[in-house]
């Protein structure tokens, strides 16, 4: 949390989402940036400054799912939190199996993302303090 | 008297007359001869002239006839005498019968000279044959008069007779048509009042003047309470300007004559549906009353077809909501979005707003965005809550665009999970159609599910959905949702529109055909094509409404 260069990116093909998500990771004091496509997020090479990838399931072209298995077959370890306005078990399941740090189904709880945004920077936080030591 | 006989034939002392001739033979017997022949003479002419008047009994003065006669008897007489008296001297008894002869002769002159103004009177021969001729002339006259008369006569006859046989044709002739005409009146009157439908006669003053058995039970009026009503009376108070117009034309001659399905009030109250259908008035001056009306009651048609009505429209409403339980995933994803952003822009408003300093603009713009996020949510419920409501359908001046871009939010979601690129394109300077704009929609909304389903197994391209919208001819709105999916193989693209048709495990293979029969419906076609290259695409028109706003 006192780390301001890390920001915490959102990826949402909705646009109220988007400033609400934003609105909302602002008032806990992270740096946030808004992105409507995945394939915005890639070609913007934001990627190392992302502190936590707030991702949403259903979007045109890339979906959420997609990019987590890009970033993950590219070796970049993001810490991802998937909302999502469609519960589906399996995309859940696919999600969270493959290292997401949640999977919010929208309307979500606040405290919710505010827990898992935490644990996302924490991780972050460790990983930077000690760069390849992670034992 | 013997003495006096003896006396007059006395020859006492007389000489005989022959010697005075000197008894001279020759002279004597030239004396004889003469006397005896002119007496003989002389007595045959009283013969001839007793014979003629014998004869002609006809014959004037036959006194005088007589008394001639008489005379020349006498006459004939002396001669005889002048014989005797030439041996005998019988003068005496000569002289007697010439004393006789003269009285006689004194007597025929005295007759003849008194009868002959009156012989002179008579007419002669040739005045007779003149007066004959005369006669005979007129007669012939007379008798060609009476011929003329005669010939008249028989022509008077003939003409009479000849005019009686007219006569008697011609009441014959009357009498047939009376007979045709009472027979031809009979049949009307029968057909009019066995008939099963209802017939009546509305006059110039909008009256029945004639009303069926069939007409009068079928409103339950009698005839004399029928003829002192109207047709406007007896119609459901609805209906009655309709009809008051129809009247109006029909008298006035702007209309000949009019087929309408209208309602009637009964006697009793009820309502019962009929259809009219009216003759062309009688020319003003024809001698015939009245518009003839026939009337049949249908009712019960008119409820079976509001039953069939509602039916239909039920089953209409049950694959829409079919259609938006398939979609009911995707809904709440719709709903759920707005939802979402809603409670992040709460939560980050109390945030905002605990904090000492508080962010009172970014506050305002998280409640501004609340609000707008909660219409958009109410208008996802909304264009559900309509498709999904049981109301009547409504014809209105529809923007096709709209209806289209509704159903596309509505499948937005739909779309992306099955990986379906949708593309709109849209005419923006489409005409409104008269639709109901649900059913419309409902057409819309299966052909877009259709074409998803029709790309599920699709893996080797992409998957596109492209709604058009177009303006055709002549006056038509067109719209088409192609797809890049299985498309219809080797079976007719028409086979797909029957009833039940499916070529989906959980399809009920009715959208298709209900489809076209609300487009139908609405005077448009449907039908569908295979893609190019690959696919299928259907397509559907609608006629525009001339002149109307959407």
């Amino acid at each position: 949390m006192t780390n301001n260069q890390f920001v915490v990116m959102i990826v949402d093909d909705d646009e109220s989402i988007r400033r609400a998500a934003r609105r909302l990771i602002k008032s806990y004091g992270f740096p946030v940036e808004t992105f409507a496509s995945a394939e915005d997020f890639l070609s913007s090479s934001r990627l190392h400054e992302t502190a936590c990838l707030v991702l949403d399931v259903q979007m045109p072209g890339l979906n959420g799912l997609e990019l987590q298995s890009r970033l993950i077959t590219d070796g970049h370890q993001v810490p991802i939190i998937f909302i999502t306005a469609f519960n589906d078990e399996n995309a859940r399941a696919q999600a969270l199996k493959a290292g997401a740090l949640g999977y919010l189904v929208k309307p979500f709880e606040e405290a919710d993302l505010l827990t898992a945004i935490n644990v996302a920077l924490r991780r972050q936080e460790i990983g930077r303090q000690s760069p390849g030591t992670l034992h | 008297m013997t003495s006096f006989l003896a006396g007059l034939f006395a020859q006492q002392n007389f000489i005989p007359h022959g010697f005075c001739l000197a008894w001279e033979p020759a002279l004597l017997g030239l004396h004889v001869v003469s006397n005896s022949v002119i007496a003989v003479a002389y007595y045959s002419i009283p013969f001839a002239l007793i014979y003629f008047i014998s004869r002609r009994r006809d014959l004037a003065f036959r006194g005088i006839f007589a008394l001639s006669g008489a005379f020349i008897l006498a006459c004939g007489t002396t001669h005889i005498m002048d014989v005797v008296t030439l041996w005998y001297p019988a003068y005496w008894f000569d002289g007697f019968i010439k004393f006789f002869t003269a009285v006689i002769s004194i007597f025929t002159a005295a007759a003849m000279w008194f009868v002959m103004p009156k012989a002179l009177a008579l007419p002669s021969m040739a005045q007779l044959e003149d007066a004959n001729r005369r006669l005979q002339h007129e007669i012939g006259e007379r008798q060609r008069a009476e011929a003329a008369l005669r010939n008249a006569n028989e022509e008077l006859e003939r003409r009479v007779t000849a005019r009686t046989a007219d006569l008697e044709d011609e009441v014959a002739q009357r009498r047939r048509t009376e007979e045709t005409l009472r027979a031809s009146e009979e049949r009307w009157r029968s057909m009019f009042e066995a008939s099963a439908v209802g017939i009546a006669l509305t006059d110039e003053n909008r009256r029945f003047v004639a009303v069926n058995k069939a007409f009068q039970k079928m409103l339950g009026y009698t005839s004399d309470e029928l003829c002192s009503l109207g047709p406007v009376e007896i119609t459901y108070e609805d209906d009655r300007a309709a009809t008051q117009e129809m009247l109006d034309n029909m008298l006035s001659g702007r209309s000949s004559g009019y087929h309408v399905e209208k309602r009637y009030r009964r006697n009793d109250g009820t309502v019962i549906w009929v259809r009219v259908s009216t003759a062309q008035a009688p020319e003003p001056g024809s001698g015939l009353r009245g518009i003839p009306t026939i009337i049949e009651d249908v009712t019960e048609r008119k409820q079976a077809e509001d039953a069939l009505q509602e039916a239909r429209d039920a089953l209409l409403r049950v694959t829409r909501v079919t259609t938006l339980g398939e979609l009911s995933a995707s809904i709440a994803h719709e709903i759920n979005q707005p939802l979402g952003a809603i409670v992040a822009n709460g939560s980050a408003c109390l945030r905002l707003l605990a904090v000492e300093k508080p962010d009172i603009e970014e506050a305002k713009e998280a409640v501004e965005d609340i609000i707008s996020d909660s219409r958009r949510a109410s208008a996802v419920l909304g264009r559900v809550r309509q498709l999904a409501k049981k109301s009547a359908p409504e014809r209105a001046p529809v923007d096709v665009n709209g209806a289209i871009s509704e159903v596309l939010s509505l499948t937005r979601q739909e779309l992306q999970r099955n990986q379906v690129t949708a593309r709109a394109q849209l005419d923006p300077s489409l005409p409104p159609v008269l639709a109901d704009r649900i059913q419309l929609q409902q057409v819309v909304l299966n052909l877009v599910m259709n074409g998803i389903e029709a790309m599920r197994g699709v893996k080797d391209r992409a998957r596109v959905l492209i709604v058009k919208s177009a303006v055709a001819a002549p006056a038509d709105v067109a719209v088409t949702v192609e797809d890049t999916g299985i498309g219809f193989a080797n079976s007719d693209p028409e086979h797909i529109f029957e009833t039940f048709f499916t070529t989906k495990d959980d399809g009920m293979g009715m959208g298709l055909s209900i489809s076209r029969s609300i487009v139908r419906d609405h005077g448009g076609r449907m039908w569908a094509t295979p893609g190019a290259p690959i696919g299928a695409a259907f397509s559907f028109t609608l006629p525009a409404s001339a002149g109307a706003r959407a």
